[in-house]
């Protein structure tokens, strides 16, 4: 087992100047590049990519893929099976499952990539000012996380949607989970700031004169981000998901919006008869996170200093 | 320590008053008439709705309606229901059925979770851990009353090993079902988070040091990696636990528990705001009791952390 | 695998508000021992007949009172407590006879002043009683009515005797003793009131009836629990030893499961997910009967175009004929519906109701005599809103119904009609009460007596935009003087036939459309006996059996 251990000594005749020295400019894009370095070289990173490419080209280009117009519902065509005119059948409205599929990307993805986007960004900041600085500052931030936590999510959901009542935009409902998707994060980050920012490794910078932004952006978020990674990529799932809920309370997008979650909420009615129209929006959804969870696996890794060796 | 719990106590006052106070205006704001509703498609005389009205402070400004409230928490008293029960008796018979299947899906959240999260954070790229992310995949993408309706069905009707609903034999036997069900999605989560925290964690210099030592190689998982990698998962877990006491709605519809989730559902529905506040109150108040463990186990697990000196 | 695939349960549909009332009728016969488990949920307030008006109480209620009346299969009055109902002064006034030797639970006889107390407390503003407004037709309503009113008594009742009383109206009323066996007109025990005439503030959690069965126990969400009343000497004692309502807070879903299970007896509404599957299920009985609800959807008169002029009229025909409704009761509720013929469903059991009411081509889906009337009202005034929308109150679960009708008039009509929901029924009845609707809007109706008067006067009369249900702003003078003409006919023939006369009416001008005539579907679990139907489609809880 000791035959594993690498030695990071400096040969013999360096200079002890050179050895003393800090690069700081250069540690910092050394940082990003390196990580660039390890994250092409992992094969994960270039299935996701090229899955979540092909996701893209649905969300933003669907007439590439289907001409058929989602919208387009004659009742007399319910809950057909696959056939070639309907390659994946129809759903009890008489809709084209694959049609759908294919446009629901676009709104399912955008609220899943904006709602995660948003609230890691917010919880982050926020839960790093309150690991780092402590104290009050500590105190206000955890109980405001408190506060936001307890509000309960079909009232506030209520309330702001409300607000927003004519209008279908996705917006609306990337509004409406953003305000709780941050909480998580923040408590998370909170914490592994708290742990990070006791470790030898910051004690020396901060004893060689780094100052407290640059301890928090360069030396302890990218050491304490990796938990917050782990879960915001099962988020952007989860949020596609929680979607459906909203559509389901009635507080969703429209019926002129196809997305995912609205589609999964809707075959709920013919569950016992017709799996496969849920099987396939849900499909989708269950491989869109998969592949941001590889890449997030990705990114985390090749961030993290620790696995750096 | 112990000042550091008294003041982190002390700080669920201006929480609790910042909450409600949030929370009252939201239901006040809600559309529709909560009195009407009650008559549905029989709407009787101006004069018995403004009875109504009166009895709940229903035709009192919105300050005002949350100082009767306020009131009536310092003497405990929170009112009645329009049902006209008590909220202090709704919230007695809900709040320890909501509490065992929330503890019991926190449970699971440990058991599952973190005992899974640790195997395939060890055993680096096996095939083990690919099922375990497929599997966590398919629970993140069926929703829950999906997952929960097949589970009933396959167990409950067709083999009929466990029971298909709670009602009111609220035990471990017919919770068991529905604490896996509520469990499921946080497990996905807390999978991840583990697996991905002692993955960092093996690649540690301490862990180097350790084997370095002699160490075998269970001591320095569970001594070394695990006690540093807990610390996200428990913040994930302690969080987890307000969010599984007052948002298990479609778990508690679909096995039939009458759970703080329930109440809160149709509370909002019906525009009940002190059964709302009430109810509200009470999870925030756990929320922040289990946010104080969490915190004080932090200093627990890595002594480094200290409290109260900033 | 297939018959995992028909059995398996699915989805929450968290909310839908199951229609289940309970029942009359039933014939004498010895009881066995057991208790029978039936459906319930949690009642919206405490069991007190004058202040329960929806289902989930009004359930348990119907068990625990019998009332002066009932009705027999056909729809038609019997008397239960009354000995007899004779009118007078052209049907203005009633006079009530009460059978002799009949008593409440508790021992106590009921008299005339079961009848006054009652229902003057629940008509009196200061007691705030959710079947107030059923009193509106007695003299002396207006009085107790009135802010700040003083007057507690209804004048128009009288006390002639312990056996005797007399009920006057303020105009007359050929149907009003089929209103009689409502909730609202139960009598309660006099010991329950004070020397003021209020109710004791605890009598609705432990309430004292006079019905088949006697009140044992209420656990909140949880439990209501009855047996059978030993003192009972009416028409429909009960088969069994009692009932226990079990709750279900979250919908008929969990509650179809638990049939399957074996762990609940009797389910009285099937959950929409189990539609397809419930008839072919092999662990569960299933029972399907015809029933007094209906659903419809209405366009408010404020809606720009939709007034009741000539333009109006066209695009309201024209709406209605281009939902294709064979084809959507086929497929969204599998053909467990039928295709309305006029503004009452056409079921024997409703005093009046017509398998053909004149003119009810309109009612007939029919995409090209639609478009063109379509283009005729456009010839008046142009369509000039991009689409027209269908609100519905997602706590309701009628969203697959209304996607299928606005798919189906956007098919027809080459117009942009998609649904839109409204998060819960408070919020609905709202914006319908203040015509604040800017599209049309669901509706579905159950009669509170089986006449088709019942599906008239509370919707479409000018009296009934103030204190019904009379939301689509439709206020002609023509139609409300057919249905005074039928409320003061002579004879329920002669009534039924002005009621006809005021649906043919009602056909040309639209105010509602009637999409289908649902039908009750129940299951009982396997060596249940005995689940059958009344008029208002709640199981006849006494004839149950099992065992």
């Amino acid at each position: 087992m000791a035959s594993n251990i690498e030695h990071f000594v400096a040969d013999y005749d360096t200079d002890l100047s050179q050895v003393d020295e800090f690069h700081t400019e250069k540690e910092v894009t050394g940082l990003f590049r390196e990580a660039l370095a390890i994250i092409i070289k992992n094969p994960l990173f270039w299935i996701s990519s090229v899955i979540i490419l092909i996701l893209g080209s649905m969300a933003l280009f669907p007439g590439l893929w289907t001409s058929t117009d989602p919208l387009y519902c004659p009742i007399g065509d319910s809950n057909l099976p696959a056939s070639s005119a309907h390659i994946l059948g129809t759903t009890l409205q008489g809709c084209d499952v694959y049609a759908r599929v294919i446009d629901g990307a676009k709104p399912s993805l955008a609220i899943g990539i904006m709602t995660t986007i948003i609230g890691t960004a917010i919880g982050v900041l926020i839960g790093t000012l309150a690991g780092f600085f402590g104290g009050v500052l500590d105190s206000i931030l955890s109980r405001l996380i408190d506060i936001f936590y307890a509000i309960p999510f079909i009232l506030a959901a209520v309330a702001v949607l409300q607000l927003f009542e004519s209008s279908d935009s996705i917006w609306k409902v990337i509004f409406t989970l953003s305000i709780f998707a941050w909480v998580g994060p923040a408590r998370l980050m909170r914490s592994a700031v708290l742990s990070v920012k006791q470790q030898e490794f910051i004690t020396a910078s901060v004893s060689l004169g780094a100052t407290n932004k640059r301890n928090m952006f360069f030396h302890i978020l990218p050491n304490a981000i990796s938990p917050v990674i782990s879960t915001a990529t099962i988020n952007i799932g989860a949020f596609i998901v929680a979607e459906s809920t909203l559509s389901f309370l009635g507080l969703g997008l429209g019926s002129n919006t196809v997305s995912w979650g609205q589609d999964i909420a809707n075959a709920r009615d013919i569950l016992v008869t017709t799996p496969s129209v849920l099987l396939w929006p849900s499909l989708f959804l269950a491989v869109t996170t998969l592949s941001f969870i590889f890449l997030g696996d990705a990114i985390r890794e090749a961030l993290d200093p620790k696995g750096r060796r | 320590m112990a000042r550091y719990i008294g003041l982190r106590i002390l700080q669920t006052i201006p929480v609790i008053i910042g909450t409600t106070f949030l929370i009252y205006a939201l239901v006040f704001a809600m559309p529709g008439d909560p009195v009407r509703a009650m008559f549905g498609n029989h709407p009787p005389s101006e004069a018995a709705m403004a009875v109504i009205r009166h009895e709940f402070h229903l035709d009192e400004p919105f300050i005002m309606q949350y100082l009767h409230f306020l009131y009536g928490a310092l003497t405990f008293d929170f009112g009645k229901t329009f049902q006209g029960r008590a909220v202090s008796d709704v919230i007695a018979t809900s709040l320890p059925i909501t509490a065992q299947l929330a503890f019991l899906a926190i449970f699971f959240e440990i058991l599952i979770g973190v005992g899974l999260g640790i195997i395939v954070g060890v055993k680096k790229g096996k095939i083990f851990d690919n099922f375990i992310l497929m599997s966590t995949l398919v629970i993140i993408s069926i929703p829950t009353f999906v997952l929960g309706f097949v589970c009933q069905f396959l167990f409950g009707v067709k083999m009929r090993i466990l029971p298909t609903t709670v009602g009111n034999y609220v035990d471990l036997y017919h919770m068991l079902m529905p604490a896996l069900i509520l469990a499921g999605v946080s497990v996905s989560y807390v999978i991840r988070l583990t697996r991905s925290q002692v993955r960092d964690n093996m690649n540690a210099d301490y862990v180097r040091t350790a084997r370095a030592k002699g160490l075998d190689n269970k001591t320095v998982i569970l001594k070394h990696v695990l006690r540093n990698s807990l610390l996200p998962v428990i913040t994930y877990i302690g969080a987890d636990l307000g969010a599984l006491m007052g948002g298990a709605v479609v778990t508690e519809a679909v096995f039939n528990i009458n759970g703080i989730g329930h109440q809160l559902y149709s509370a909002i529905a019906k525009g009940e705001g002190t059964l709302v506040v009430s109810l509200v109150t009470v999870l925030v108040m756990i929320y922040i009791i289990a946010n104080l463990i969490v915190d004080v186990l932090y200093a627990v697990l890595d002594p480094r952390i200290r409290y109260g000196k900033s | 695998m297939k018959k995992l695939v028909t059995t398996l349960s699915s989805v929450a549909l968290l909310f839908v508000g199951a229609i289940t009332l309970s029942g009359c009728g039933g014939s004498n016969s010895s009881s066995s021992d057991s208790i029978i488990s039936v459906y319930g949920c949690e009642p919206q307030q405490t069991l007190v007949p004058g202040n329960t008006n929806e289902t989930c109480g009004g359930n348990i209620i119907n068990e625990l009172y019998d009332a002066l009346i009932t009705y027999d299969t056909d729809g038609k009055v019997q008397n239960e407590i009354a000995e007899s109902i004779t009118p007078s002064d052209e049907n203005k006034v009633y006079d009530v006879k009460i059978k002799s030797g009949l008593t409440f639970d508790n021992g106590e006889a009921i008299t005339s002043d079961s009848f006054i107390k009652s229902w003057n407390y629940t008509a009196a503003d200061e007691n705030a009683q959710s079947n107030q407004s059923f009193f509106e037709l007695i003299k002396g309503y207006d009085e107790v009515s009135k802010e700040n009113s003083k007057v507690n008594e209804l004048s128009g009742l009288q006390k002639i005797s312990d056996t005797e009383f007399k009920i006057e109206l303020t105009e007359s009323s050929i149907t009003f003793p089929m209103r009689l066996g409502y909730s609202a007109f139960y009598p309660l025990p006099v010991s329950a009131f004070d020397a003021n005439g209020k109710l004791d503030p605890n009598f609705g959690e432990h309430p004292i009836g006079n019905g088949p069965y006697k009140f044992e126990a209420w656990n909140h969400d949880q439990d209501v629990k009855l047996v059978k009343s030993d003192t009972y000497k009416g028409d429909r004692p009960s088969k069994n030893a009692g009932l226990d309502y079990k709750i279900y807070t979250g919908g008929t879903e969990a509650a179809y499961a638990d049939v399957q299970s074996g762990a609940l007896d009797v389910l009285d509404t099937v959950p929409q997910t189990q539609n397809k599957t419930f008839q072919n299920d092999p662990q569960v009985q299933p029972v399907i009967e015809p029933s007094p609800v209906y659903q419809g959807l209405e366009i408010p008169d404020n809606l720009p175009h939709f007034g009741y002029d000539e333009e109006g009229q066209l695009r309201r025909a024209a709406i209605s004929m281009a939902i294709d409704r064979p084809t959507i009761i086929a497929n969204i509720v599998d053909g467990l519906a039928d295709v309305p013929a006029g503004f009452s469903p056409n079921n024997p059991r409703i005093s009046g109701a017509k398998a053909e009411v004149k003119g009810n081509d309109v009612l007939k889906f029919n995409s090209n005599e639609a478009k063109q009337k379509w283009e005729q009202a456009d010839a008046i005034s142009k369509f000039d809103n991009p689409h027209l929308d269908i609100y519905f109150n997602a706590d309701g679960g009628a969203k697959s119904l209304l996607e299928a009708v606005a798919n189906s008039i956007k098919t027809s009509l080459g117009i942009e009609s998609s649904v839109k929901a409204i998060p819960d029924f408070k919020t609905l009845l709202n914006k319908e009460a203040e015509h604040q609707m800017d599209g049309a809007f669901r509706m579905g109706w159950q009669p509170d007596y089986p006449s088709v008067e019942n599906y008239l006067q509370p919707l479409y009369t000018t009296n009934a935009a103030k204190t019904g249900s009379n939301y689509s702003g439709f206020a002609n003078k023509d139609f409300d003087d057919l249905l005074l003409k039928g409320a003061a006919a002579s004879s329920i023939d002669e009534a039924n036939d002005y009621f006809t006369q005021a649906q043919e009416f009602l056909m040309k001008y639209l105010p509602c459309f009637p999409i289908y005539d649902r039908k009750q579907n129940g299951v009982s679990a396997i060596g249940v006996k005995g689940l059958t139907f009344d008029w208002k489609s709640m199981p006849v809880y006494t004839d149950i059996t099992k065992g």
